[in-house]
């Protein structure tokens, strides 16, 4: 399974309640085949935002969840139309989400996440996510940012 | 000669932090004519790794964890600042400004 596809990219989201969206990004990573167990993705998400809340600032955060429920790692865009409240000083309507299976070191998926993850320090990357709703445009980025 | 920099970045989960905080570090250290090398220990297992030379021959060392990294005895005896993830993702520049001033270089 693809780490990132055009299905992947999620845009004018309405909801604006933080619960409310970990909970569809479950669903979606869910639908999307990368998972089977909804709970598990999503209280795995959850947790994590009480152990580190994902607020980056400048409307970004970044979900994560490893988990054993998780088949494949994947990454998806997703975008609200309006600012949800994302931790006790910032708020997001950028999302990009990170998943992975427990077991995986040294593979090469991961350096895929790892990459983007280096690329949301650079803020042409930013902007342009923020900017476009595109998804031919998202697409190619994102794929370009996972590749190097 | 140029100042070189070591650094340490890792998170619980390994997937974004530590590599956010890699980058912003490697930027900052780039921007001020440092010599750099970052070590991360993320999911994709470490990369990077500091040797004792390394840390040794380093002007300034950096921790930026939120987890107890592995290795952690390499450190040992040498004065390591330290800075949370969060911090460095979000000013990396700045803290490496306090360092440096901290240090009397400037």
């Amino acid at each position: 399974m693809e780490v990132f596809n055009k299905e992947n990219i999620i845009l004018n989201v309405e909801i604006a309640e933080k619960d409310l969206l970990l909970r569809e990004i479950a669903n979606q990573i869910c639908g999307l085949g990368y998972a089977k167990d909804f709970e598990t993705v999503y209280s795995g998400l959850k947790d994590r935002e009480k152990e580190f809340e994902t607020a980056l600032g400048d409307g970004f955060a970044i979900p994560h969840t490893k988990s054993a429920c998780i088949e494949t790692p994947g990454v998806l865009l997703v975008k609200t139309v309006d600012e949800i409240s994302w931790s006790s000083e910032e708020s997001a309507n950028v999302f990009i989400v990170l998943f992975t299976p427990l077991e995986n070191e040294g593979n090469t998926h991961l350096k895929m996440l790892s990459s983007l993850s280096r690329k949301l320090m650079n803020s042409e990357f930013k902007t342009m996510l923020h900017i476009s709703n595109d998804v031919e445009v998202l697409y190619q980025n994102i794929l370009n940012a996972l590749a190097n | 000669m140029k100042r070189k920099l070591v650094a340490l970045c890792a998170c619980p989960m390994g997937l974004a932090h530590t590599f956010m905080a890699a980058e912003a570090l490697e930027q900052a250290a780039k921007a001020k004519g440092y010599e750099y090398k970052v070590e991360t220990q993320g999911s994709d297992g470490v990369q990077n790794e500091l040797t004792m030379e390394d840390i040794e021959n380093a002007d300034i060392i950096i921790h930026s964890v939120a987890v107890t990294p592995n290795g952690i005895e390499r450190f040992e005896g040498y004065e390591v600042y330290e800075a949370s993830l969060q911090e460095i993702i979000k000013n990396a520049k700045g803290i490496l400004k306090e360092i440096e001033e901290d240090q009397g270089v400037i």
